[in-house]
This record gives C-alpha cells, structure tokens and sequence, in this order.
C-alpha cells in the first residue's frame, strides 16, 4: 500500500471515532449528555486558533510548497520545521481566520531542524505555552494537528488526527536506519501523520496542551516503512526560548559525530578487525554471513579479553551484528585507540551462554 | 437426509433478535469496562465526570502493563535476505511468551532464513540465547524456545475465539524501539478495533490498529491486556514470508488467534513444521463464489482419492462447517494443516456420504493421461433452424488416431464416433476431455463407439501426452461452405483498449466463418521490434496464410514501453486485447497460445504461468523460462514449444529449464533449429502451426 492511500484510509477511520464511543457509552453507562464529544470538541476548539498554514518555495508532486506551524508567542513567534519550504524571501502565513501575513524568518535550529518565524500581527495572539508538557508514556492520547496534503485553505481549520503516543525512543540508536542530524528524543505515533505538508504540526494532549512538533517526513531505510514521529517539546524547548529572546542566538549543540570524526562520523583512524586480533569465518554470502570467530591472533586484545574461536559475536558496543560485512563495517565508526566491548554468544556442551568481553587495543 | 420443518417466521424473529443481543452484549461488555476506569482515574477537576478519552487511555494503560512482562525482543544474526525488495531479518523484531517453560512464538517475518543466532530479551532485560524449534507456513509463524528459563515466565491470558467481536477494541503491541537507558525495553503500543474474524480463509483476526514490521510478532490484546492473537502481515493471496507487508499501517492488519496457536502448540513442539493441509481435489470451473462444491478432478493417491471421492461428487460439510459455495470450501480448510483428519460430507447422487480423511502437504505431480486422439471440431450453430448434423450430435467423432498411443494400441480408428466411457455416455467432446483428465496413465477404461453400423467396445489403457508433432492431419471440420452472411471486422486491424496507449496488432483470416472454432496466437514481439508500419506488415505477412490455412487469429500487443516487456504493466493489456477477441470472434479455448522472440518468449512464459484459464501452450524462441513454472492443474492444461541452438551459450541452462518442466509433468517439444539463434522460418512455422492444430488432443 502506498502512503497516499494509507493516510486518507486513515482518515475515514478517524471520523467515524467520537460517534462509536458516544452511541457506546450512552447505550452501556446511561450517560445521557455525551460527555465525550464535549471532551474533543472543546480541545480542538481550544488548539485550532494556534495553529497556522505556511506557504513557501516548492511546488510539484514531490516538492510541496507548504508546511504547517503554529504560534509559541502572544507577539507572533511562529514555531515550524526548517525545510526548504522557508528558503525564499517571502513565506507566507495563514491564520485559523484566513487573514494572511508575509513572515520573516528569526532563526533555525539545522540539527533539531527547526525555524521559528515571525508575523506582525500585534499581540496578544492565541498561543501555546512551551513549558506545560505533561508526563507522557506509551498509550496515552493525542492529538495531531496539521495541514496535510494542503486540505485546508484560507480560513479552513487544519486537519486533525487522532492517535496513541506508540513509544519513546532515540533516533540515534541505529546506523544507517533513518537519515536525520536529530538524533535525540522522539514520540513515535501510532496515527499515520507522516504526510506531506504535517512538518511543523502540533501534537496536543487531551487537555490541549503542547506535547511537541510533528516531524519531517522521514522513513525507516532498514524496514522501507514510514516513521510517525514528533520532537518532544521538552527536546527544543529551551532552544525556541532561546531564539524568541534573542533573534541574534545561535543554537550551541554537541555535535554528536564531532571531535576525531571525520566524514559521515567514520573515524579517521579506525579500528580493524586485524587491530583487535580477530579472524572471523570467510564470507560465503556478503550479507548473511554470521560473525563467527574463526581464529585468534596469539597475545593480541582478543586473546587477552578471552575471546575464543567460534564465538559468536552479536553486539559490538551496545549495536546488534548481524554479519561480518556489518562487523567491519561498525569498526570504522570506532578509534583504533577506543575499547571496545563484545556480546558474544558461545557454545559449550550443547548449551549457548552468552559472554561480555573488552578488548583493549595495544599502544 | 431428512425433510427439515421449516421454522415459522416467529422463531425466526426470535432466533435473529437472539444473536443481535449476543452481539450487543458482548460490545457492551468491552464499553462497560471501559466504565470500570472510572474509579481509577484521577481527574484534574473533582467535580467533572472522567471523560470516554481518559477512561479509554486508562484502560489502554493498564491492558499494556498487564500484557508488557510477557512480550519479548528478538534479535537475530544471520539469516538476512532481500524479499520483494524488503531486507528482512534485520530486526529487531517482536516475540509472545506462550508456556511457562520457555517457548515463545513469532511472525516468520524475520526468519526467513534460518538465522544462525537468536537472542530473547526478556522483559527484565535480560539475555537469553533461544533456538527455533519449527515454522508454521500456514500461519506464517515461528515457534522459539529459550534455552534456560531464568526466572519465572509470564504467561498471558488467551481471549477464547468465540469471545471476540467484530467492533471490540484491540491493541497491537510489539517491542522494537531502542530504548533509552537505563530503562529496558518498553513495549509500543498502536490502538484500533477488531475489524473482522475468520480473514485469510478463516486463519486470521483483522484490525484496524496499525500493524508493521515494529510489532510483527507481538500479540493483538483486549481492553483487559488478554491476549486475541499474534501479529503477522499475510495477505489472501498467500504468497511469501512478506506478502502482506505491503498494508503495514495502513488500517489493515492481521492476527493469528493464540487460541489456535495453542491448539498447535503439543505438535509444534515436536519440531515438526506445519504446513497448509491439501484435500487433492478441483472443482468445477465456474463462479467460486456462488457455486456448489462440486468436484470435478480428484487427483490420483490424493487424500479424496483414498477416501473414495469422486468426480460430480457435492462437497456439504467439512469439519462440522456446511459448505454451499466453492470458496467456503477454501475458508474451511484454511486454518488446518497437512497430517490433520477431518470430516467430510459428500452428496453423491442421492447418497449421503461420511468420509474421514487425513490432509497432506503435497501433491504428486499431476501427469495428464493420455488417451491418443484428436476429435472431430463442431460447427457452431449461429441460430436453432439450423440443421443438427446427426453424425456430430452426440458424443465424439475421432478426426486422428496417434500412432503409437493408448487409442492407436486398443484399436480405435478415425472417424469412430466415440458413444460412453465406462458405461456413461458422453455428451461432447469436453465431457470425454474431463472424464479423461480426471483419471491417471495407465489407468484403464472401457470406450464404447459406433463405426458405421457397428457398436464395438475396446479397453484402453491410457498413456501420457507426446512431445513428438504428427506428421499431416486431416481436416479438423467438415467441409463447409463459405460463409456469406455479416461478418465482424477482419484482415489486419489495430486493437485500442480504453485506458491503454498503446496497441495490439490483429489479423483475422479473410477466410473467417463465425462457425468455426478459432486458435490465437498470442505474439509477443521481440523488444523493440514492433515500432513501424513496415515491421507490422512483415509480421502480418508471416503468418498470413498459415492463419487462412489452420483457423488461427494473430494477435500481437504491443508493450508500452517498445524495448521492453514489464508485467506489471503489460499484463493487463494482453488479457483485455484477448478477452476482447474472444467477445467478437468464436475462439477455441483449446487453442490459445502465448508465443514470443527473445524478451517476448519471457514475457510469454510470465502471462502464461500467470493467466492459467486463458493460454494452453507456450511458444517461446530464444528465451528460456522466465518465473517458476505453477504446479500442472487438471482444469488448466498447458503445454510448451521451445527451441535450442547449438551455439547457444546458455544451452545448458535452457535443457535444465525444460527437464524441470517436465519434472513438473509437461510436455515439452523442443525443437533444435542448428548452430545460429534465429527466428522460425515458413517451414517451421507451418511445423508449429501443426502443433498447436493438436493442442485440442485428448
């Protein structure tokens, strides 16, 4: 199924929700004023006079010229995804009432690939309050706001999904999966809200309170499917604060892949497989062949760590190995100087055991 | 059977009114329980009443932590492929704790391959090494046991099957994000309703919470954290480990019910893979989905042909399931396994008939028997005040004997009009083709015919189809005379399909008697090499009078991209272009054939082995077998024509393409054109021509 078809499939489930649990309740609980309907309604009530369209440089199917965002200041602070929508000289911003402003860009942060804008547009704006995140867990409810696939034009409110909060993990944990400079926090959706247009897009709790920023589009390279996902605004929080105080801030970040990191985070020197003492089985299928040890080297690291022939190596700091192209592949991410710490699975008798083992490079 | 009495409308009434309540009860259960949250959730105002949102996230909350202790994290080593484009294995992927003693279950997603290591993170974290024990591919899962218990497991409630409604809520839960230290690994959580039972031929639960490869394998729950089934992408058509990934997230996801995983469990253990159970029968061609269930092949040392079955036999019950269509056949079957016993109930007749029979995995090849003529071809009639030829009337009049055959060997002759087969009389001539392809070679049966006067009986013991092409062959009709009346369009045309850009060159013998029974050569041209007028009249040229002489229509699509053939795209073309030729024109089901040059001959092979119900022979020059070849099917004979060349550096690889065609018990009739790569020359094409004016051979 393509994503197209995918998100308005989604769509037409979401609409029919609220009705379901109305019809469900008044038949079951004998509440007769439906209660819950009140419940969404006045959340989005409350959140859609926050939220903006923003139109910018692009155009054609795959190179939209629209995003979404929403305001963070009574004075017109407007927080948004930093794409190449913005890259023009005029961005222009249209409100929950239609009324349209040319916004100027304040300031972007290029790692958590956020843009905080400003319109004119006097003060005392609806906005949301940045410092309200409650605690948020896997399962709990939320709400997406966005103008996905650009449905909403002029005055028109913008679309809203609805979702479960699916986990909170790291972007950064995994090589080569998903292709972003953010590497931190992420709520992952259970709601398909990764559609063209939604960056920028607020995700809200069942009180309306701000929970964070929808994502860029972004799709997981290792299992080909599409990531749902916002940035907490715990995560940009005191960046956006930041930029709304002083438009001149430059947002300091520990650049993960800095310091004796070249090119793509390589290492300029990296660590061998020769370096550590460890043969491993010859490779019969390039991408399939286990990582097995096949010998090792007398009075090398491995030797010394207790490395053992045919050990299966599993984890390489903390990462999973799946063969040995991926195992000297993974190395050169590491100095040759670095420990490095080995899970390895090992057989004796019949029964596997699984073994931690660091191994020291010589000097 | 006993008469029933019919129920009188009251009861009718009651009985329905009766269901709508079971059904509405048990929703109601699950909203009530939503209810039961109310006391457990802590209101930001006292005095407001806790809202649907924050009793269903409560619920949610609490269905997570109790199902939580019993999902697992897999990761594998080794054992990485490349499906369908989709590098799989990769994992990590999600596993349900199912005993107590360490077995675990899976979608067969990530197992693929065997994978060389397979490590269990347990719900506290810990590590713990596991072994596959066996594959369901029936279900498209795994079994996995760990190999030491560490502590104690917990093992999770099961929701029973007839519990489950359509509409009740379910959430899809898994263990694949990383994540952030120092916690351990959380489970994610997606939220949706029960969408439908008994999908993928009764094996699978439907929902609409989002399923994909992050919760692959991990359990769909209830409102109560009890555990409805496990989740795996499948997809009806059935098709690889990864058919079905296509709709991840997409609102469609799928569950294997753990009632019935348990079910398995005591013979899963074993080690013994389990695989989809065949019964070894076709039924008759037709609407599957309005049709009785009636067999019409039952194939030899099948499970049906130990139980006696036969063909015209009416399938009613199976499994205590009464089946009135064809497809309920399919539904029934679906969740059972090769090695299980079940129950049958056939109508034969008047006779009502118990069998008790054990499925099996796999069929014997289907080898075609053989009985060694060619029959006589009927005239159509184009209105009722026609004549009936009382010659052709009823049953079969033989055109050619093959020599050497089954019919030749019994002493059957031309021109015998063939009356019964084992005492049953034959209609027409493709009631003898069924009755034929229903039995096996070397079986025998007794042919009664009519030759003159005479009525003579012969014992035929029946043989496999030749590979070898019969020399001259008299004339497949009566004579007849020309045809005068309005005719549809014929000589060479271009064929349009709406929607489609490009074309289909046709030629239509100007000799065309919409009585008679037309062949179609299907030409699939070499890629780029059907672009000009002038290479389309030196096609039509080719095989113009080789179509005025055997009563064959040339159809030839054109692909839409002019240098090459893509399936994806040209297959629907093809299958318009001859849907619509066999709307205008009378067209011989026996005799439509794919033929192709080069990258055509691929192509060939590829809509062939994909339309069964359209081609009966493949003609393919200069290109070997593209795809794998389906299993031979009793309703659908097909039937190839190949070349070689002796400079060919591929030969070797084409002779190994045909020997496992044959394998699969086709004929193959390979014919060597010398030492350089060509097309077929007039001689040849006469040659083929002979060959496909056989293909109606019985």
């Amino acid at each position: 199924m393509n994503k197209t078809m995918a998100s308005s499939m989604h769509q037409r489930s979401r609409q029919t929700f609220p009705l379901a649990i109305v019809c469900g309740l008044l038949m079951t609980l004998g509440i007769a004023r439906p209660v819950s309907a009140d419940d969404v309604s006045n959340l989005i009530e409350q959140v859609q006079p926050k939220m903006v369209k923003i139109f910018g440089w692009g155009g054609g199917p795959r190179l939209e010229d629209y995003q979404s965002g929403f305001l963070v200041s009574g004075e017109g602070h407007i927080l948004t995804a930093w794409s190449y929508v913005l890259d023009t000289g005029t961005v222009t911003v249209h409100m929950f009432d239609g009324i349209k402003y040319e916004a100027k860009l304040v300031n972007i942060d290029p790692v958590a690939e956020i843009a905080v804008l400003k319109i004119e547009a006097g003060g005392n704006l609806p906005h949301f309050a940045l410092n309200e995140e409650s605690d948020v867990q896997p399962a709990t409810s939320v709400w997406a706001f966005s103008n996905l696939y650009k449905v909403a034009t002029g005055n028109e409110p913008v679309s809203v999904q609805q979702g479960v909060i699916s986990a909170i993990t790291n972007l950064s944990a995994r090589r080569g999966v998903f292709n972003t400079p953010y590497q931190g926090r992420v709520y992952v959706l259970d709601a398909v809200t990764n559609n063209p247009g939604a960056a920028g897009g607020a995700l809200v709790d069942r009180e309306g309170r701000l929970l964070g920023m929808l994502g860029k589009e972004m799709k997981n390279d290792r299992t080909n499917s599409w990531l749902n996902y916002a940035l907490p605004t715990s995560e940009i929080h005191d960046t956006v604060m930041q930029i709304i105080e002083d438009p001149n801030y430059t947002p300091v970040r520990v650049d993960p892949l800095a310091g004796r990191h070249g090119k793509e985070g390589k290492a300029e020197r990296p660590m061998t497989l020769q370096r550590l003492g460890i043969v491993v089985v010859p490779e019969v299928i390039s991408a399939a062949t286990p990582p097995f040890v096949d010998d090792i080297r007398y009075q090398s690291p491995a030797e010394k760590a207790g490395l053992l022939r045919d050990d299966l190596i599993m984890f390489l700091n903390g990462q999973v190995i799946h063969s040995c192209q991926m195992l000297r592949a993974e190395l050169e991410y590491i100095d040759q100087d670095d420990a490095v710490s080995l899970t390895v699975i090992r057989e004796t008798g019949g029964v596997q055991r699984i073994v931690d083992l660091t191994l020291f490079p010589d000097f | 059977m006993t008469e029933r009495p019919s129920l009188n409308s009251l009861t009718m009434v009651l009985a329905c009114l009766l269901v709508t309540a079971v059904i509405n009860q048990s929703l109601a259960d699950d909203n009530a329980s939503i209810g039961d949250f109310r006391s457990s959730v802590a209101t930001t105002q006292d005095v407001q009443e806790p809202g649907i949102q924050q009793l269903l996230e409560a619920a949610r909350k609490a269905a997570t932590a109790r199902i939580s202790p019993s999902i697992v994290r897999i990761e594998t080593i080794g054992g990485l492929e490349t499906v369908d484009n989709v590098l799989i294995g990769q994992g990590p992927t999600t596993g349900l704790i199912i005993s107590a003693d360490g077995y675990i279950v899976s979608s067969a997603f990530n197992f693929a391959q065997k994978p060389a290591s397979i490590l269990i993170g347990l719900p506290d974290g810990t590590r713990v090494p596991a072994e596959l024990v066996a594959r369901d591919f029936n279900h498209k899962l795994v079994l996995l046991k760990l190999q030491d218990v560490p502590g104690e497991l917990v093992v999770p409630e099961v929701v029973p099957t007839d519990q489950m409604r359509v509409g009740q809520w379910a959430f899809a839960l898994g263990k694949t994000y990383d994540p952030i230290p120092p916690e351990v690994s959380q489970p994610n959580v997606s939220q949706g309703i029960i969408s439908a039972l008994n999908r993928i031929w009764g094996r699978a639960i439907q929902t609409d919470a989002k399923v994909s490869p992050v919760n692959y394998g991990g359990p769909l729950v209830d409102l109560h954290g009890r555990v409805s089934g496990i989740l795996a992408p499948l997809s009806p058509e059935g098709g690889s480990d990864v058919a079905g990934y296509q709709w991840y997230d997409s609102g469609i996801g799928f569950a294997i019910p753990l009632e019935h995983v348990l079910k398995i469990l005591p013979r899963w253990k074993e080690g013994q893979d389990l695989h989809p159970g065949i019964l070894g029968i076709n039924m008759r061609q037709g609407n599957q989905y309005a049709d009785a269930a009636v067999v019409a092949v039952v194939r030899p040392n099948s499970p049906a042909y130990k139980a006696g079955w036969k063909a015209n036999d009416k399938i009613v019950q199976i499994a205590g399931k009464t089946i009135e269509r064809q497809t309920q056949v399919r539904e029934a079957l679906g969740p059972y396994y090769a090695e299980d016993t079940i129950d049958v109930v056939l109508e034969r007749g008047d006779e009502t008939i118990k069998s008790k029979m054990t499925l099996v995995q796999k069929l014997e090849a289907y080898a075609r028997p053989f009985l060694g003529l060619l029959p006589q071809r009927k005239m159509a009639k184009l209105s009722d005040d026609e004549p009936t030829d009382s010659k052709l009337a009823a049953g079969v009049n033989i055109r050619y004997v093959y020599a050497e055959s089954a019919a030749e060997a019994a002493g059957l002759r031309a021109n015998d009009q063939v009356v019964s087969i084992d005492g049953r009389s034959i209609a027409d001539i493709n009631s003898l083709r069924e009755v034929i392809a229903a039995s096996q070679p070397e079986a025998t049966h007794l042919i009664a015919v009519t030759r003159g006067e005479e009525a003579l009986t012969f014992e035929v013991e029946l043989s496999s189809l030749p590979e070898s092409i019969p020399g001259e062959l008299p004339e497949a009709l009566p004579a007849r005379n020309a045809y005068v009346d309005q005719q549809p369009p014929i000589g060479l045309q271009h064929v349009k399909i709406p929607e489609f850009e490009n074309d289909c060159v046709q030629f239509v013998p100007h000799s065309y008697d919409p009585r008679v029974p037309y062949g179609v050569i299907v030409y699939f041209h070499e890629p780029g090499k059907l672009t000009s007028e002038e290479q389309e009249r030196a096609l039509v040229d080719r095989w113009k009078s080789i179509c005025e002489k055997h009563d064959l229509i040339l159809l030839a699509p054109k692909a839409r991209d002019p240098v090459r053939w893509q399936p994806s795209v040209d297959a629907e073309f093809v299958n318009k272009v001859v849907e619509k030729t066999r709307q205008d024109y009378h067209v011989d089901d026996q005799r439509v054939i794919a033929h192709g040059y080069k990258g055509g001959g691929a192509f060939a092979y590829a809509v062939a082995f994909s339309q069964r119900q359209v081609f009966r022979a493949v003609v393919a020059v200069e290109a070997g077998v593209a795809g794998r070849p389906p299993e031979a099917d009793p309703a659908y004979p097909l039937a190839f024509f190949t070349t070689t060349f002796q400079s060919a550096t591929n030969r070797k690889q084409l002779q190994q393409t045909f020997a496992a065609l044959r394998r699969l018990k086709y004929p193959v009739t390979v014919v060597d054109l010398g030492e350089k790569a060509r097309y077929f020359n007039q001689e040849e094409l006469e040659q083929l021509a002979r060959w496909v004016d056989t293909l109606d051979r019985i």
